[in-house]
């Protein structure tokens, strides 16, 4: 690390030094992290860091680091990198929790609230049509369970 | 005969367009290039980078092992079959079902006078002369147990604790006379059991706890040599004394009504071998390795028994290997903590350990009835307030109604930060499902009852501790697997060996 | 000693299925008659006088029907039903004067005494060793409750099966309260697909007879609903079962799971027993079953064979994973000699009496006793590695395999 603003081998990353010691930045394409995964991601920096957040411009993420500790020696470069590959799994938590949220929330009011309650097919992709509906009798018999070959092509009718 | 011609297994797995969804799950991106996922319920599964790309990029293969492993464990559902939604909602109210009922837990502290003066002390003590007014009260006591009597849950466990309680031993007797005769038209199922150093240990309090079916709970940090170091008797060293206590109360109550928990000093670090040997001495069939928690005198006294998560980190793996190979050896002896996770990691059942369960055990799990009346929603609450934080204190039995203390404002402060699920770094972290909340533990670290997981201890020794399980399962023998099923089911290592016995006949 | 329990003679008496109790001796008291049917034995002789078959509910005659003469009555009558040597005093039958048609029913000396709810089934399995037949159940439910009031002796159990018997609807229920009103003693253990026990309100009715001795045992054969679909060539019957089994946990009912071993199930075995302890683990015992070649295995029998030995390495985890978990599991119709001995104290003797045999090969081995043997129709096919098993020959496979740490890589937990 420099004296002046060096750029390294990462072309989003930036070191340089100012009156309260060597600090690195790395600018962040907003289309790409949103906020949430760059701020889960800075999360976990804040104990042995000092992070800065800000938006130098529209679309644009800026990440300042700087230790906490001025003795300390290791590497802000390593550290940057370190960040920027977090980065990608807090994305992909983002992903996966935006995909499975609303079934969580349904899973847990199923659990705890509404045990009756059966997904719709516009809640989740499965078939819920095999399962009898809440309260229908065997007696009855809405779907033809007892029926013989029931839902399988070619097969008699049901007894 | 029937219809002979059959349909072939396209016709029963043909997916309709749409494709699949995604069922809620953590992972963890591993050094090794893997992920590791682990959903709501507690199954994992560990998938390659390219698999878990095409996972999440919803191109997996629907006839692929892997594709239908991920749907068999809960991680994806698609429209060839219902969601089992009611399966998965039901493994989900198991997992947590150790909120029914509410409080199993209640301590009495009968007195804070202690024999004994422990430089990391946790409970702040008296001396043993120190008089009366640090002894509970008899009105106090009856409230506290018609109020321990109100929880809904039909088993509890009424632990008590000191100081020293034997000192009070007066005040115990009723204590278990009052709560019997209370009990005999309410039918709960209690566990009494005593806290104690065993140095006051006489045959009257033995026979006392044989004709009430109480069982003793001690402390024992080691050797000779350690012990007597952490936990000086004026003048004397205590380790003889519990020594004998416990093989008088192994005798008279069985072994099983014996149990001892240590807790790490610095002095500790140097002789993880030396202290499980000792147990396994002393005819102990497992430990409980605790950190120092940060309350008490503890705190005042950092400088000498202090040690850092690191620290504790390592000397933790070095017990656990060391208590390892002694079960492949065939002798069983478990550690506590590793049988809880152990327990949440493998089976589908609910494990209620109050230091490690969401939402915390904080006052859902446990409740601390103090000698002067006051109610805490744990041990390390009324820790706090003796050291003039009175932040966790429920109420007290004299002055609050049972709602007042059970579901007023503190007990409300303290479930806004009990959930795991909801708090930053816990929420993404794979390892959410096996872990719990400490809120008190972090106000007494961080002064910030939701705590930042970054620097946080618990954060730090808990995840260990469940990646070094989880990796030993993953990668461990059969050996290992047997060995931490013994743990689980608390039986004997060599009982649970799969070999070819010959035909019993 | 496999048992014949069907005969065919000549009837042509117009009357309705008969369900009696055999006497070879006669029964005096006329008013009693009425339970009974009157087995004449080749070899004796018989007046025919007509007072000495009036009120039986039927006279049967072994041997052929051109070798006497019978007499005049008013009893239905079935002749030339051949040898009928095993069949003993208080037998209880099912016949059909019509046509001729003998059916065991009831052996007070067998432990394998079954009702055959029905021989309808809604699944059509691959490898139903009693494929079935689309039958009218609406008598069926008198006939069996007929059956139940016959029996006089307290039996340490009894099984239902089929077809499938939860086709009978409520007719089941009152079944099942018969046999808990007059047998309350008696271990009921009924085979069911499972499949309309998605109907929360056939499991209150069949819990709230309140048997205390009854076990459903329900087959699951994929932890993926499309392979289980396929099996059992029925779609939705994986949720349905699924569903059943959880509406069973919830009314407290006991479950067994049986799982066949076959080429179909083998593959996914593993995947399957993980799936039953972290979703089912309430089920009371896991069976674990070989193949019997009877039925639609004979037609299937490429898509399903494969040889026991072969499997070998996928039943020992499958086991081992269940045994480490404390789930009850247990190994049927499966010889010592084709199992690893890890998996020797899991084998159960599972053969039903009537159909169970022993080979030839089988005379010379030690263990004959402790194993289970085959099915009758096992004779022609089976594993090839069915072996005599020597004492000393044990003794050194012992010392070659010690019960030491077995130190080989678990195969995933």
């Amino acid at each position: 690390m420099g004296e002046a603003p060096t750029r390294t081998d990462f072309p989003a990353l930036l070191s340089s030094v100012d009156p309260f010691g060597s600090y690195a930045t790395i600018d962040i394409d907003q289309s790409v992290y949103g906020d949430v995964a760059v701020f889960k991601a800075a999360y976990w920096f804040t104990d042995k860091y000092y992070l800065y957040l800000s938006r130098p411009e529209q679309g644009k993420t800026r990440v300042e680091i700087r230790h906490k500790l001025a003795d300390n020696k290791s590497n802000l470069e390593e550290i940057c990198k370190q960040f920027c590959n977090s980065l990608i799994d807090f994305r992909v938590r983002q992903f996966v929790l935006g995909e499975t949220a609303e079934i969580r929330d349904k899973l847990v009011t199923k659990a705890f609230f509404e045990g009756q309650k059966r997904l719709l097919e516009s809640d989740i992709n499965s078939n819920e049509k095999n399962i009898p509906s809440p309260g229908s009798s065997y007696l009855s018999d809405e779907l033809g369970i007892n029926a013989w070959g029931k839902n399988d092509s070619g097969a008699p009718k049901g007894s | 005969m029937g219809r002979t011609e059959f349909l072939p297994l396209q016709h029963y797995s043909h997916v309709a367009d749409g494709g699949y969804s995604l069922l809620p799950f953590r992972f963890l991106h591993e050094t090794s290039g893997t992920y590791l996922l682990v959903n709501e319920v507690g199954e994992f599964i560990t998938l390659s980078e390219q698999e878990f790309q095409q996972l999440i990029e919803y191109t997996l293969n629907p006839d692929s092992s892997v594709y239908l492993n991920l749907k068999s464990k809960h991680f994806l559902v698609d429209m060839q079959s219902s969601a089992h939604f009611e399966v998965l909602a039901s493994k989900f109210r198991t997992k947590k079902s150790f909120l029914e009922g509410f409080t199993k837990l209640h301590i009495f502290v009968i007195t804070l006078r202690c024999n004994q003066s422990c430089p990391y002390c946790q409970v702040s003590r008296q001396n043993e002369d120190a008089g009366g007014q640090f002894d509970i009260k008899i009105d106090a006591l009856k409230r506290s147990i018609d109020l321990m009597l109100r929880t809904a849950a039909p088993q509890i466990t009424m632990e008590f604790q000191g100081g020293e309680p034997l000192l009070n031993f007066e005040t115990i007797k009723e204590a278990v006379r009052y709560t019997n005769e209370r009990n005999s038209n309410i039918g709960k199922s209690i566990d009494f059991v005593v806290c104690t150093n065993l140095v006051p240990l006489t045959d009257t309090h033995l026979d006392f706890f044989k004709t009430n079916n109480i069982s003793i709970s001690t402390s024992l940090d080691g050797p000779a040599y350690l012990h007597d170091k952490n936990r000086p008797l004026c003048g004397q060293g205590s380790h003889s004394m519990v020594e004998r206590g416990m093989r008088r109360a192994q005798e008279a109550l069985g072994k099983h009504s014996v149990a001892a928990l240590m807790t790490t000093t610095k002095e500790s670090l140097k002789y993880p071998k030396e202290i499980v040997d000792e147990y396994l001495r002393l005819n102990m069939g497992s430990i409980f390795i605790r950190d120092l928690n940060p309350y008490g005198f503890a705190v005042k006294t950092a400088q000498a028994t202090g040690y850092s998560t690191e620290d504790f980190i390592s000397f933790y793996d070095k017990v656990l290997n060391y208590i390892l190979q002694i079960n492949r050896s065939g002798i069983t002896f478990s550690e506590s903590f590793a049988s809880i996770i152990l327990q949440k990691i493998l089976t589908p059942w609910p494990v209620g350990f109050v230091d490690l369960q969401s939402p915390s055990g904080a006052g859902i799990g446990v409740a601390v009835y103090n000698y002067d009346g006051d109610v805490y929603a744990s041990d390390e609450s009324r820790m706090l307030a003796e050291m003039g934080d009175s932040t966790f204190r429920l109420g007290n039995v004299l002055e609050n109604s049972y709602e007042e203390i059970f579901l007023g404002e503190t007990m409300q402060t303290i479930a806004s930060a009990s959930c795991n699920e909801a708090l930053a770094g816990c929420s993404d972290c794979v390892y959410q499902t096996y872990c719990g909340a400490d809120p008190v533990r972090h106000y007494a670290t961080q002064k910030d009852i939701f705590g930042n997981r970054a620097s946080s201890g618990y954060c730090k020794k808990n995840y260990h501790i469940i990646d070094l399980l989880m990796n030993l399962i993953r990668t461990g023998d059969k050996d290992i697997e047997r060995i931490f099923w013994a743990w689980i089911h608390h039986e004997d290592v060599n009982r649970m060996k799969f070999t070819d016995e010959a035909l019993c006949q | 000693m496999p048992i014949k329990l069907f005969a065919r003679g000549v009837g042509t008496y117009p009357s309705d299925r008969i369900i009696a109790k055999i006497t070879t001796n006669g029964i005096d008291d006329i008013d009693k008659r009425a339970d009974y049917t009157y087995l004449v034995r080749n070899d004796q002789s018989i007046s025919a006088e007509e007072s000495n078959f009036s009120g039986y509910a039927a006279i049967l005659f072994e041997g052929q029907s051109h070798e006497r003469t019978f007499p005049r009555s008013s009893v239905p009558c079935i002749h030339g039903l051949g040898d009928l040597s095993h069949i003993r005093d208080g037998y209880i039958v099912g016949i059909e004067p019509r046509t001729g048609y003998l059916r065991i029913l009831y052996r007070q000396d067998s432990q394998n005494n079954t009702i055959f709810a029905t021989d309808s089934c809604n699944s059509n399995c691959l490898m139903c060793s009693q494929p079935p037949k689309e039958v009218d159940n609406s008598e069926l439910t008198k006939h069996h409750l007929r059956l139940i009031a016959l029996i006089d002796d307290a039996p340490k159990a009894i099984g239902i099966t089929g077809g499938e018997p939860t086709l009978l609807k409520d007719g089941l229920i009152e079944i099942i309260a018969s046999l808990k009103e007059r047998l309350p003693q008696t271990h009921l253990h009924m085979l069911t697909n499972g499949r309309l026990y998605a109907y929360e309100d056939l499991v209150r009715s069949l819990a709230s007879v309140g048997h205390g001795d009854f076990v459903s045992a329900i087959p699951l054969y994929s932890d993926v609903a499309s392979h289980h679909d396929y099996i059992v060539q029925a779609k939705g019957a994986f949720d349905q079962t699924i569903q059943g089994l959880y509406n069973a946990a919830k009314y407290g009912l006991r479950i067994e799971l049986r799982i066949v071993l076959h080429k179909q199930t083998i593959p996914r075995l593993n995947n399957l027993v993980s799936y039953i302890y972290r979703n089912l683990p309430f089920v009371s015992h896991v069976a674990l079953m070989g193949l019997e070649n009877m039925g639609y295995v004979k037609k299937n029998w490429e898509l399903l064979w494969i040889d026991p030995v072969d499997y070998a390495s996928e039943l020992e985890s499958a086991v081992r994973y269940l045994f480490l978990r404390r789930m009850n599991v247990s190994i049927y119709n499966l010889q010592l000699c084709v199992l690893p001995r890890s998996l020797w104290k899991f084998a159960r003797r599972s053969i039903s009496d009537y159909k169970n045999i022993y080979l030839d090969e089988c005379a010379k081995c030690d263990l004959r006793e402790e194993c289970g043997g085959l099915f009758k129709s096992g004779e022609s096919r089976h594993s090839r590695a069915i072996k005599a098993l020597r004492v000393n020959d044990l003794a050194t496979i012992a010392v070659a395999d010690p019960s030491a740490p077995d130190n080989n890589r678990s195969s995933g937990w």
